[in-house]
């Protein structure tokens, strides 16, 4: 076991990057990753981190670092936020299609305008189809734990895919908490040294990132999927093992009172946290209800998404982004086609809640969770807004 | 669950006071979150830090709106920032300053704890950061966390030279703070002057609550938005300009970013505070040492 101490999240992210042996880090800072990189770089002058940190004038020019390094056989890592995941968007596809498994830690910001430095979850929902792993953690320590597990499953020769790690901007990543850091030795059995399929190496010529004409760009886009969709065992099996050197279990749907319940929350990031106080009221005053937490949005997790809404009569959808012109916020219209064709179909009332860093309460929760007054198949409404 | 908020001004440690009193009670194998507000951090602009503690897990993420205890590091606050704000029925207070405590109690409060914490800083740190004096006089008056749970955080954080001269502060603090409760306070109930701490006045005016249908197109902001949006209360210092010395040149006048320097019928010039951040820059370029830099002063 390790060593529980308080630690602000973001050094926690920090620490875990040194302890995972990174080699290459590129990043351009970036409110509210900032505190990562910061710590970093100073892990790398300090020589406590032996690894190359490349600063660079734009996230745009990071990531095309990090695709180079990542493809020269290094385990790599980079960091970003909102406008900085926009910039560096053009090559994140790139990325995953060249298969590299690289992590990068979104500290979840909105995206401008009006600008807003705060929490919400606009910035990775402008790259859902980038054909990267994408992961949403709650608190403090699952920032830790998933920075190995997330190199742990990327870098399966089976996988090969980027993962990018969600975490809400301040409300993690400026959070002082108690985190357990883990001991060297337990991390090193846990992931070792990174063996890349194919390297780009001059001794051994091949072309990455190669022209695919119109009889060939159909099938990499399959086989993007599929691999993309099989990853799924794979982080399944990156988190059974995290749990025996943890003893704490991760899975793709966190589960919290759901069993047999008639209303079902779901959320995800840290707003599952309040979540839980709210639905823990709720039980005491009689409702049947419980909360899912979606934790593995890339690949979605249909099968046990389907699982845990079984016989459910109503879902409460909490999206923290808006779709601008659509039914929905992203999570919920991804999950109306999950239920698509299922049998018993529950209703479902969407909320967007907590934008640009408003505050979600547990107030706000148990006002969402309420039975509406007169009962609808689908109903989406922006919570709170005047 | 126990939630505090601590205020201070950007560079003072309000943050890290809130981060080490939860490090000393993580230490001692109970729960704790501290969190900055959250938002761009400017240095002398007031902040303010939260922290909650607890036996249990804590599973909130949100703001805390009412806390049990307030802690204020920089007498110069409470005339800029409602202080009491949200404060809950019974609070405590706990405030830095080298008046007589008896003028900030106000009925409802369950307690204030008072010690002259910038003097302490000052003799001890050389440095008016007051975050770990301020520390001493709140588990003086609440006993929420061991003094030497509070040193090891210390020790962790600095090196050992600073961590000693914090422990000694802390040390300090405790032993002088003055606490005050409902009861001493009936005995002056009559002069009826308390709670002027509470009732600070706000600069500027707050932004109004907008429905989405008020708002223009774009969100774009009028011009003259400054003039509702005073933004003097950032500042620490101030700048004093000495007529005897002053040439007239008006290099003040140019230099000054926030264009806060306003040129007088006479040639000289006087500062707006409603703007003036505090910056020194005009200090620093009068080529006559016409201008001093002074600290904002308590109430
Ligand atoms: S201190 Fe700075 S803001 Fe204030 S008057 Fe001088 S230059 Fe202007
Ligand atoms: S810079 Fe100094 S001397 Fe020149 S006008 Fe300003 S105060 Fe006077």
């Amino acid at each position: 076991m390790g060593k529980t101490r308080g630690m602000e999240v973001s050094i926690a992210a920090a620490e875990a990057v040194k302890q995972a042996d990174v080699d290459v880090i590129s990043a351009y800072p970036i409110t509210p990753q900032t505190h990562i990189v910061e710590k970093l770089s100073e892990f790398v002058a300090n020589g406590q981190l032996e690894a190359e940190y490349v600063t660079v004038e734009s996230e745009h020019s990071a990531m095309s670092l990090c695709i180079g390094s990542q493809a020269a056989g290094a385990r790599t890592f980079t960091s970003t936020s909102s406008q900085g995941l926009a910039l560096m968007s053009e090559l994140v596809p790139i990325a995953s299609a060249l298969r590299l498994p690289m992590v990068i830690y979104l500290v979840n910001r909105s995206l401008s305008a009006p600008l807003s430095i705060w929490n919400d979850h606009s910035d990775v929902m402008s790259i859902r189809d980038s054909g990267c792993i994408q992961l949403f953690v709650k608190d403090g320590q699952e920032v830790y734990d998933h920075l190995f597990i997330a190199y742990r499953a990327a870098e399966k020769q089976e996988v090969l895919l980027p993962v990018i790690v969600n975490l809400d901007g301040f409300l993690l990543s400026h959070t002082f908490e108690p985190v357990e850091v883990m001991e060297e030795e337990r991390i090193r059995q846990y992931l070792p040294p990174y063996r890349p399929l194919y390297t780009l190496n001059p001794d051994k010529p091949i072309t990455m990132g190669a022209f695919a004409p119109p009889s060939l760009f159909t099938e990499a886009k399959k086989a993007h999927d599929e691999t993309l969709k099989a990853s799924h065992p794979y982080l399944e099996k990156a988190w059974e093992e995290w749990a025996v050197i943890s003893g704490r279990r991760y899975r793709p749907v966190e589960e919290f009172n759901a069993r047999g319940a008639e209303t079902i929350m779901i959320t995800m990031g840290s707003l599952s946290e309040t979540a839980r106080e709210g639905v823990k009221i709720l039980r005491e005053k009689g409702q049947n209800i419980g909360l899912l937490e979606l934790r593995q949005w890339r690949p979605f997790p249909q099968e046990e998404f389907r699982q845990g809404v079984k016989g459910v009569r109503r879902l409460v959808v909490i999206d923290r982004a808006v779709s601008p012109g659509s039914t929905g916020g992203p999570v919920a219209s991804e999950i109306c086609s999950a239920l698509y064709g299922m049998e018993d179909q529950p209703s479902l009332e969407n909320y967007v809640a907590g934008l640009g860093g408003r505050d979600v309460t547990v107030e706000d929760f148990l006002n969402m969770a309420a039975p509406p007054s007169r009962e609808k198949k689908y109903a989406f409404s922006i919570h709170g807004a005047r | 669950m126990l939630e505090i908020r601590f205020h201070g001004r950007g560079g003072q440690g309000a943050v890290t006071s809130a981060e080490l009193l939860a490090q000393a009670a993580i230490k001692e194998g109970k729960y704790a979150r501290a969190f900055p507000s959250f938002g761009p951090e400017r240095r002398g602009a007031p902040v303010s830090a939260f922290c909650r503690l607890d036996e249990k897990p804590i599973n909130l993420r949100t703001v805390i709106k009412n806390p049990h205890v307030v802690v204020v590091l920089d007498p110069s606050l409470y005339e800029v920032v409602d202080v009491t704000g949200g404060l809950r029925e019974r609070g405590h207070l706990v405030i830095n300053t080298s008046k007589d405590p008896r003028a900030f109690f106000s009925g409802n409060l369950g307690g204030l704890a008072a010690v002259n914490a910038s003097l302490i800083a000052q003799e001890i740190l050389k440095r008016p950061i007051t975050n770990t004096v301020m520390l001493g006089a709140l588990v003086r008056m609440l006993p929420l966390v061991e003094l030497e749970s509070l040193a090891q955080a210390l020790e962790e954080r600095f090196n050992e030279k600073i961590a000693q001269k914090n422990i000694q502060a802390l040390k300090r603090s405790y032993q002088e703070t003055l606490i005050l409760t409902p009861e001493d306070h009936v005995e002056r109930e009559g002069k009826g002057e308390s709670g002027e701490a509470g009732d600070a006045r706000i600069t500027g005016e707050k932004d109004r609550d907008y429905s989405w249908k008020e708002l223009p197109p774009g969100c774009i902001v009028e011009p003259g938005s400054t003039r509702k949006n005073l933004t003097g209360d950032w500042r620490s210092r101030y700048p004093l300009l000495n007529r005897e010395r002053c040439i007239k040149c008006g290099l003040c006048w140019i230099y000054c970013p926030d264009a806060s320097l306003i040129r007088k019928g006479d040639g000289f010039y006087g500062v707006d505070l409603n703007y003036c951040k505090g910056c020194g820059i005009c200090a620093r370029e009068c080529p006559a040492g016409a201008i001093l830099m002074e600290k904002e002063l308590e109430g």
